[in-house]
C-alpha cells in the first residue's frame, strides 16, 4: 500500500519503491516520536505523502534546471508507466504522452489539492482517511477533490487548446 | 489541426482517466532484504559513530582545531624566517670573540689577569 501510495504520485515503480524504502527507515528512525494522536497506518500514509511531494519538488527542480535531460529522455517518469495493452507503437507513444501531460498539470496543483485529489483516486482511501492525512477535516477533503478536478481540467483544455 | 470542444473534452476526459486505469504496483521480492540491509548499515554507522570517545565528536571543532593549527604553523614558519640566523662556523665565532677582546683597549684587564695567576 505504502509503494502504491507513492506510486500515484511519482509514476515510476523504482522511484516509487526507493521513497517506500525510505518511508520505513524514517518510520523505524522515528516510531518513539508517534504520539499516538491517529492511527499508525495514518501516520505512515501521512510520511509516505510527505517523502512523494519532496522528491516530486526535487524534480521539478532538476527539470527546471536541466532541461537538457527531458530531451534526451532520460529519468522520464512516463518510462515506467505500462504501455496500453496492444503493443502498438502509437499507442504506446499516445499513451506516454498523455501521461506526461498529465502529469505536467498534476506538477501544477497545490499540494493539498494535489494529495487529497490523488488518494481519492487511489483504492483504500476513504475520506475520512483522507482527511486523517492531511489532518484535516472531511468536508474540507471533498472541497479539495472538487477544486482540484476543475483546476486540473481547466490546466488540462489550456494544453489540448494551445496544441491545436 | 484543429480539434472541435468535443474532442478536446473527450482528450481532457482520457487524460484523467489514465489515473484511474494505473495498475496496482508489485513490490520487487527484493524489496524486504534490501530494506533490511539499509536499516542494517544504519545501524552500524550510528554504533561506529557512538563508539568514538566523548560521543560527541563535532565536525565543526574538528576544523577550528585544525584550522587553529595552522594558525599556529604558519606563525612559527614567519617567524623562523624573520629572526637572523647565525652564519659562520663556531671557530670563526670565537676567533671574532677574541679580535674583540684582544685589542689594545683592553691589554691593561690582560694584564691584571697574568698577574692575579
Amino acid at each position: 500500500m505504502v509503494v502504491n501510495t507513492c506510486y500515484r504520485f511519482v509514476f515510476n515503480r523504482e522511484d516509487a519503491e526507493d521513497l517506500a524504502q525510505e518511508v520505513f527507515i524514517e518510520v523505524y528512525r522515528s516510531l518513539d516520536k508517534f504520539r499516538e494522536e491517529s492511527k499508525l497506518s495514518t501516520w505512515i500514509y501521512r510520511i509516505a505523502v510527505t517523502k512523494s511531494l519532496d522528491h516530486l519538488r526535487r524534480l521539478k527542480r532538476k527539470k527546471r534546471f536541466s532541461s537538457l535531460k527531458r530531451v534526451i529522455g532520460i529519468d522520464d517518469p512516463a518510462d515506467s508507466i505500462p504501455a496500453a495493452s496492444d503493443d502498438n507503437p502509437a499507442d504506446v507513444l499516445d499513451s506516454k504522452e498523455r501521461l506526461s501531460v498529465l502529469q505536467n498539470a498534476l506538477d501544477g496543483l497545490p499540494d493539498n489539492q494535489k494529495t487529497a485529489f490523488l488518494l481519492s483516486k487511489q483504492d483504500g482511501y476513504s475520506n475520512q482517511e483522507i482527511a486523517d492525512i492531511l489532518q484535516t477535516t472531511i468536508p474540507a477533503v471533498e472541497s479539495l477533490i472538487h477544486r482540484a478536478k476543475k483546476n486540473l481540467q481547466s490546466r488540462l483544455e489550456r494544453h489540448y487548446r494551445s496544441g491545436d | 489541426m484543429n480539434r472541435t470542444t468535443e474532442q478536446r473534452n473527450a482528450e481532457v476526459t482520457k487524460t484523467i482517466g489514465m489515473l484511474d486505469q494505473m495498475p496496482r504496483v508489485e513490490v520487487n521480492h527484493l524489496f524486504r532484504v534490501r530494506l533490511m540491509q539499509r536499516i542494517e548499515a544504519m545501524e552500524v554507522k550510528k554504533t561506529s559513530w557512538s563508539a568514538l570517545p566523548g560521543e560527541a565528536f563535532n565536525p565543526r571543532l574538528a576544523f577550528m582545531a585544525l584550522l587553529l593549527m595552522l594558525n599556529i604553523a604558519s606563525a612559527l614558519m614567519l617567524f623562523m624566517h624573520g629572526t637572523p640566523q647565525a652564519t659562520g662556523s663556531s671557530g670563526a665565532i670565537a676567533e671574532s670573540f677574541s679580535e674583540d677582546y684582544g685589542g689594545p683597549a683592553l691589554s691593561y684587564y690582560d694584564d691584571q689577569t697574568t698577574i692575579d695567576r
